[in-house]
């Protein structure tokens, strides 16, 4: 029995070769699926990220390997059928579908490859000394893009997400009504802007370490 | 109301694996066609790692997670994250004087000038206005004489603090000057060696915190950034005590150094339980280090995971056949400390 050697990322050669495959996508395309997004270009783009973001998040919940690469792929596939003409109504629902097919796909796939221990993955490993320093560099950078990002909230949206997530002493849920309380919103209104304004926050450290770390391709706090 | 509560609540149990293949589509159709609905989405996941990192989730919800949240690398790295996230918020000094401002104050800070804002507060609603500006007026009068105070205290308390760590280095040249080789290696029969050395403050004057930049993070990590506690096994103990383990806000990391005299295994694995029993983490394949007062497996942790409680750490020799089998058993308990720099409490 052949056994295929899988890669540094645990594909096997045939894997990766479909991947690249199905991983191109003209401009012509990636501007035409724009367009059927948003006739205005700037809404478009952040249309196509919030699309983007909703397949990682299927993808992640549904156990993918490589969230990221699928709904990299999935958007490659819908922007293919856009340009060859097909007319989509709804193209969150229409990507969806490509994204469930795609996922299906990527089942068959694993079947055929070789097993491996996915806790090998597992971050919990200790690395030697050099690596340990190395990760200990990224998370420095990681922390103070996060620090300049948080300074530059203004001031009422850097309050309410250090005073949702800080640590403390007592129960944090308790501690969050009162802050609600506090703010004169409910519960569920405070949740939802802690996470609108970290999802900011991930957008800014991640354009910070862009700038700051042109070697690494780190991110954080991507949603 | 009740419909996004059980939104929400589908949210969770989708992300804790516990949905059929039906429910999963719906609520993934859901939160593709509805914008809105995936804000909800990403606010519930938000706080289940949220909760997760903090060891607020309990029981079978936590073994949920962790089957199912934590089965993917993507996931386990956004727990990672979620940490790192909560420790540099937590670090992060609140200001007094935005505490209780309402939600659209930001936006009508940035749009309007603020002596325009004053003045229309006067035009509006006079008699309302008036009174709540000179509460204002005490309040920060009060304010400051409180900033004043804290000011002088964290100067005595930067000052006492220097003089400790002065103190301290003196007795460690003393120490070493006396034996040049591993002061635990002096003491193999006390069972346990709680060192809390790394988690000490900085020795020089110009490595001290200037009360404005308390809080601000060196580039590169300082000593009180790594707390490191030495552990001899359990099981030799003649007394009961725990030993301490001390976390401040700042630090950083966590280095478990686990001392035992002989075993003949080439790999090591380490469980951290809670003493109530809960495995907190298995890390392994390890390797073993030798001097000349025996073994030691050391191994760096984020100090996210640790509660206020008491642990049990378990290093585990493996076999060539690949099975643990237990070296030796410790003992530490958990101590966190809130920094007088950073309120501990919003005032309300």
């Amino acid at each position: 029995m052949e056994i295929e050697r899988s890669t540094s990322r645990g594909e096997t050669p045939s894997l990766l070769a479909a991947r690249k495959k199905d991983s191109t996508l003209t401009q012509e395309a990636f501007e035409g699926l724009l367009a059927s997004l948003d006739a205005d270009r700037e809404q478009a783009g952040l249309k196509y990220e919030k699309l983007r973001r909703k397949l990682i998040e299927f993808f992640e919940a549904r156990g993918s390997r490589w969230p990221t690469d699928h709904a990299d792929e999935t958007i490659n596939r819908v922007g293919r059928k856009v340009a060859e003409g097909e007319i989509v109504q709804d193209l969150n629902r229409y990507s969806y579908g490509v994204a469930r097919l795609l996922f299906l796909e990527s089942l068959r796939a694993r079947e055929t490859e070789p097993i491996t221990d996915d806790l090998a993955h597992v971050s919990l490993t200790p690395a030697d000394d050099e690596e340990n320093e190395r990760l200990r560099q990224e998370q420095e950078g990681r922390l103070e893009c996060l620090e300049d990002c948080l300074n530059k909230l203004p001031a009422a949206n850097r309050h309410c997400i250090i005073e949702y997530y800080r640590e403390e002493n007592g129960i944090k849920i308790e501690q969050r009504k009162r802050q609600a309380e506090a703010l004169n919103m409910s519960l569920n209104a405070l949740r939802l802007r802690a996470s609108r304004i970290r999802a900011e926050l991930g957008n800014c450290v991640n354009g910070c370490l862009a700038r700051s770390q042109a070697t690494g391709k780190q991110s954080f706090i991507t949603d | 109301m009740e419909q996004n509560h059980d939104y929400e609540k589908a949210c969770e149990r989708y992300l804790l694996g516990e949905l059929t293949e039906q429910e999963q589509a719906q609520l993934e159709e859901a939160y593709f066609t509805n914008d809105a609905r995936f804000e909800s989405f990403l606010a519930v996941k938000h706080d289940l790692i949220d909760a997760y990192a903090r060891g607020d989730l309990s029981g079978v919800k936590r073994q949920r997670f962790e089957q199912n949240f934590l089965a993917s690398g993507p996931r386990r790295q956004r727990v990672e994250e979620a940490k790192e996230f909560i420790r540099a918020v937590s670090a992060a000094p609140l200001k007094e004087s935005i505490v209780n401002e309402p939600i659209n104050s930001s936006t009508q800070s940035s749009d309007v000038p603020w002596w325009r804002s004053i003045s229309n507060l006067f035009v509006l609603r006079p008699l309302v206005f008036r009174g709540a500006v000179a509460a204002l007026l005490l309040l920060v009068v009060a304010g400051s004489w409180v900033l004043v105070r804290r000011y002088q205290r964290q100067q005595a308390d930067l000052q006492e603090l220097h003089q400790v760590a002065l103190r301290q280095k003196e007795e460690e040249l003393k120490r070493a000057s006396a034996s040049p080789v591993n002061e635990n290696t002096s003491a193999p029969d006390s069972n346990v060696t709680s060192n809390l050395s790394d988690n000490r403050q900085p020795v020089n004057s110009t490595d001290v915190p200037k009360p404005g930049t308390v809080n601000k993070r060196p580039r590169q990590p300082a000593s009180g950034q790594v707390a490191s506690i030495f552990l001899l096994p359990f099981s030799a103990r003649g007394d009961s005590d725990s030993h301490p383990l001390l976390l401040r806000s700042e630090t950083r990391a966590v280095r478990l150094t686990l001392a035992f005299q002989k075993a003949d295994y080439s790999r090591y694995e380490v469980v951290l339980r809670t003493a109530e029993g809960e495995q907190v983490l298995r890390r392994g394949p390890l390797s073993d280090r030798s001097n000349a007062a025996g073994r030691s497996v050391t191994l760096t942790l984020d100090p996210a995971i640790f509660r206020r409680r008491d642990y049990i750490v378990t290093l585990n020799g493996i076999t060539s056949e690949g099975k643990p089998e237990t070296v030796a058993e410790y003992y530490f308990h958990v101590k966190r400390e809130t920094p007088q720099s950073t309120p501990a409490a919003v005032p309300r």
